[in-house]
């Protein structure tokens, strides 16, 4: 192959991934116009962000997703596409972020675009990249996160790589904990990838410090990233819901920087409340974390049963679920992933934890753990959870794909999946997009006929 | 990495993005009040016809003090744009100004099934067997 083939395919396969990426997720995207599941929180939050730098309500999430979501807000105004927009625009990231990262670990191009691919055609990537939910947000940052490590591992002597990539994943890390906490889970697999980056060379020079720099670049440099994120909420605190009602029996609302303080400490102390004792077991959305393995439980986002009298509604009123639909039919959104994509990662998962025992693949232990580093944390947990949190999962399930693949014995295999990935993104894509259908047909989408 | 020139525009796209965000995230589009206050009607008469719409007839539900019934839908929407018009919002009355935007969706609940499911997740679980995803829908998650 050329230099000029080897420059123009560098560039022509990751800019059709996203394009196609963009083109599935792209039409409909305004459709259902009501709030689809938490998008009642986050789009109304993310318009207080723009009006007074605050969300009004009481939060248990940080705002870095929130103000992603208020960009979209910005340029297209407070409409469902607006709203959406950004999770369209940060979903098609994480595609190609995968396919860069795949490139790190495997030869050639098809079987990154293949990991690239099938998070494309993922259920669980496909519906959280459509709607404004802070999950592709985290993974946006996470797969970032797990990319630069990748980038750094395959030159580990190049000091100066290594030094960028380091400083990039932990700011990468910084912005993820502003948008969920539960990034932190990563941050310690990640950090522990680079210090056994400077572990295998304990006699280089300046060993110390390059230590020293890893430790500050995944704890220093992340909180200097949430702090900053934080600014405008701690420059707005006196236009906070708590505050506002703490303050209506008083003449002066006003705040000191000291008291601005101690209300972000308090709200950081109301998010760790939250978190900590919202078990969220009596939802019926949500299931224990152990349970997403077989996938028996995903999370309907949004449902509504068509009838012909709901096309009397008026455009102001009309949410446009039922759009195109026969009397009966069912508009349905549901967080389930592509079978095909998972039940294909979960194989190659013990593919790659078989090279992990039996061939000491370090590459390989890394992808299990920025794998499981986001999985097992949920997984003990007692809480109940949705399925959309398993989308920082994706791309590190879509890493363990490619590597297993890029195995002699089940290299042959990859168009296998190709095709099956992609006519199950074709037969599930309905239940993904709300696109109403009978209820049969929908029941058939149901692979355990258990939600 | 794949070329050498990666790098170099990684970076420079990041910065791009970080500009243009940050350049969307200063300031409000015009219209965004009005445009939020269309939303939340919509998300009000949406939550009532998913509430409604897999019931058998007659679906009929309270809303406030008057019944709604979705078998007349023309009387149906009338009555919502009457209960629900934009001007019941109250996002920048200053008197208000501890509320959220989230708060007119409480005068959208019928009884007793909205009510139970926008709130109430308990509730929602506890609902008929044949109807327990339909309610789950609207049970928000965060």
């Amino acid at each position: 192959m050329t230099r000029g083939e080897r420059s123009w395919l560098d560039i022509a396969v990751p800019v059709t991934l996203v394009a196609v990426t963009a083109a599935t997720r792209l039409p409909g995207l305004s459709d259902p116009r009501a709030f689809v599941f938490d998008e009642i929180y986050y789009a109304p939050d993310a318009a207080e962000l723009l009006r007074r730098g605050v969300e009004k309500g009481g939060v248990v999430h940080p705002p870095g997703g929130k103000w992603l979501i208020a960009g979209g807000l910005r340029i297209f105004g407070f409409t469902p596409f607006g709203w959406r927009f950004a999770a369209l625009v940060c979903g098609c990231l994480i595609v190609l972020l995968t396919y860069v990262a795949a490139r790190q670990i495997v030869a050639g191009r098809a079987l990154p675009a293949l990991a690239a691919g099938a998070v494309a055609l993922d259920g669980i990537s496909f519906t959280t990249g459509r709607t404004a939910h802070l999950d592709v947000f985290l993974a946006l940052f996470t797969t970032a996160a797990i990319t630069l490590t990748l980038v750094a591992m395959r030159e580990p002597r190049n000091d100066r790589r290594v030094h960028w990539c380091q400083l990039g994943a932990g700011a990468a890390l910084g912005f993820g904990l502003t948008v969920k906490w539960s990034a932190a889970f990563l941050l310690l697999g990640v950090l522990l990838a680079f210090l056994w980056l400077h572990a295998r060379r304990p006699r280089a020079p300046g060993h110390g410090r390059r230590v020293l720099g890893t430790v500050l670049a995944f704890t220093v440099l992340p909180l200097g990233v949430y702090l900053a994120v934080y600014t405008p909420w701690i420059v707005n605190a006196d236009k906070t819901y708590i505050h506002l009602t703490d303050c209506k029996n008083h003449d002066d609302c006003s705040l000191s920087l000291s008291n601005r303080i101690r209300q972000f400490i308090e709200d950081q102390n109301r998010i760790r409340e939250f978190q900590q004792t919202s078990l969220q077991d009596n939802n019926s959305n949500a299931d224990l974390s152990w349970k997403w393995v077989n996938q028996t439980h995903p999370s309907t986002l949004f449902r509504k049963t068509c009838i012909p009298e709901l096309e009397q509604a008026p455009n102001d009123l009309a949410d446009n679920a039922c759009d195109g639909a026969a009397p009966g039919d069912i508009s349905e959104i549901v967080t389930v992933a592509n079978p095909v994509v998972w039940f294909t990662a979960m194989g190659a998962g013990l593919v790659l934890l078989w090279r992990v025992v039996f061939r000491r693949d370090r590459v390989a232990f890394f992808l299990l753990a920025f794998g499981l580093y986001q999985w097992l944390p949920w997984a003990i947990n007692p809480r109940h959870s949705y399925t959309f949190y398993v989308a920082p999962l994706i791309p590190a399930l879509a890493l363990w794909i490619a590597a297993a693949l890029a195995d002699k014995p089940f290299r042959r295999v990859a168009p296998v999946f190709a095709v099956l990935a992609v006519a199950a993104f074709a037969f599930y894509y309905p239940i993904w997009s709300g696109t109403p259908m009978s209820p049969d047909q929908i029941r058939a989408r149901e692979y355990w006929r258990a939600y | 990495m794949s070329s050498p020139g990666f790098g170099r525009a990684a970076t420079r796209l990041g910065v791009v993005v970080a500009v243009v965000v940050a350049l969307a995230g200063c300031g409000t589009p015009p219209g965004l009040d009005r445009q939020e206050q269309v939303a939340f009607a919509r998300e009000c008469a949406s939550l009532i016809e998913r509430g409604l719409s897999d019931r058998e007839p007659p679906r009929v539900a309270v809303l406030g003090n008057e019944d709604v019934n979705l078998d007349d839908p023309a009387a149906f929407y009338s009555q919502l744009e009457r209960l629900r018009g934009p001007s019941t919002y109250n996002l920048h009355d200053s008197t208000r100004s501890a509320d959220t935007a989230r708060q007119p969706l409480d005068a959208c609940k019928t009884n007793p099934r909205i009510s139970s499911s926008l709130l109430g997740p308990k509730a929602s679980t506890a609902s008929t067997a044949t109807t327990t995803t339909s309610i789950s829908t609207t049970v928000p998650g965060r």
